[in-house]
């Protein structure tokens, strides 16, 4: 199952608390039991916990200027919602599963699906043939930004979210064989921006 | 460059190969230098990925949140939406009625019934444009009601669909608002068409009938 790795703490370094973690399922559990009797206030530090990653997610899956939008709509439909979570996950799984639904639906994303193997061939084309110099080289999150988006989703919640091939292939309606082999796809285009 | 274990390296990385593929792949790596410097790489990819880390928003977005859930969200609650199944259950006896209205005022020969349905949640505020009669209005008027209703509640249990669920439920209604959108431009030129009038009620029907579906569904998992 999907779940954060690593946070960034202030100074931008990056961290792995497993402890750190238990206290923010403590933190959200007691929250979320008062944003369920209405407790706005609450919700605000349920929200305050979480928007790095939902962000952060929404950045990388949808693109920088689609991510305010997509987070506020998370949070709200989140808010709307909350009554249905019943603890058989940690809120964290539940909301940021949730946060993927949302912006897997977004209009935008599904109207580029319908296009998607039109527009890969073409997108994959471009990454690939792109040569390594330091003059030319993409930024390596630069170069995640311009995937295709069907790629760009998995190799996000793979990779980076740390979800399985299985999950993904339920999430985006695809066989685990796609999942693995466009991941492949993706590593190795990717890796030409490594220096970068 | 690539050789027929290449496609295979992302599968070692992640440590999902068999034990046996496993091996044939280390034997290879031991002679092949091109597939030992991809593996490398691959490995780095997945490091760089993992270390990638969240930032927050360049702006604090909870005032917006707040402002939304204040004005237009209900409260968090076991349930979200009452359906009124009564007048759902009303729309559709309506709608079907509306079939035979149309056939009746045809054969009487007699101005025909013009119905534009609104198109999509954004629309129906804009109304409903008709030459009909106020019953008809009303019809219509309750066949949106009762669909308004049943998307809310759709939305509202959404997330207790599989996404693939979702997406065939999706999917179909959007093939079935492009039947309503296209049925309704064929109407502005060809109101008096028994078929395409008869079509749109039995469209609208088909859309009452998958979002009742629908929202069952996600009733019975909630």
């Amino acid at each position: 199952m999907g779940r954060p790795r690593v946070t960034v703490s202030d100074a931008g370094s990056l961290e792995r608390s497993s402890s750190s973690e238990g206290e923010a399922a403590g933190d959200d559990a007691s929250d979320v039991a008062a944003a369920v009797a209405g407790d706005v206030r609450a919700f605000e530090r349920v929200y305050r916990r979480h928007v790095a990653r939902i962000h952060s997610t929404a950045v990388r899956m949808l693109g920088a200027e689609e991510a305010d939008d997509a987070t506020q709509d998370v949070f709200v439909r989140a808010w709307q919602r909350l009554g249905q979570f019943r603890g058989d996950s940690a809120f964290g799984t539940w909301l940021f599963r949730l946060a993927v639904n949302v912006m897997l639906s977004r209009r935008e994303v599904v109207a580029t699906r319908h296009k998607r193997h039109v527009d890969d061939a073409e997108l994959v084309e471009s990454l690939s043939s792109v040569e390594s110099s330091p003059e030319l080289s993409l930024d390596f999150q630069a170069a995640i930004a311009r995937l295709p988006p069907g790629m760009r989703q998995i190799f996000v919640l793979h990779d980076i979210e740390g979800y399985k091939h299985d999950e993904i292939a339920a999430m985006l309606g695809i066989a685990q064989g796609t999942s693995k082999s466009q991941l492949h796809r993706v590593r190795m285009i990717l890796r030409r921006y490594l220096s970068a | 460059m690539t050789d027929a274990w290449t496609h295979r390296l992302s599968e070692y990385v992640d440590g999902e190969l068999d034990p046996q593929t496993q091996a044939a792949l280390e034997a290879h790596l031991a002679t092949c230098a091109s597939c030992r410097a991809t593996r490398d790489e691959l490995q780095r990819v997945v490091a760089r990925a993992r270390g990638m880390g969240y930032r927050e928003p360049a702006s604090d977005l909870w005032g917006a949140i707040e402002t939304a859930i204040a004005a237009n969200a209900p409260r968090p609650g076991r349930r979200l939406v009452t359906l009124s199944w009564a007048r759902l259950a009303a729309a559709a006896a309506i709608v079907a009625i509306l079939a035979g209205g149309f056939a009746w005022t045809l054969a009487s020969r007699r101005a025909v019934v013009v119905v534009t349905l609104p198109l999509s949640p954004d629309t129906i505020a804009t109304g409903v444009r008709t030459s009909a009669s106020t019953g008809t209005a009303m019809a219509v008027a309750s066949y949106r009601d009762a669909a308004a209703d049943l998307e809310r509640a759709f939305e509202a249990g959404r997330t207790t669909l599989r996404p693939e669920t979702m997406r065939v439920i999706e999917e179909n209604l959007r093939a079935i608002d492009l039947a309503i959108a296209q049925t309704d431009s064929a109407l502005r030129r060809d109101p008096g068409s028994a078929y395409l009038n008869q079509y749109l009620a039995a469209t609208m029907q088909r859309k009452l009938k998958l979002l009742r579906r629908a929202v069952e569904i996600t009733t019975a998992r909630s």
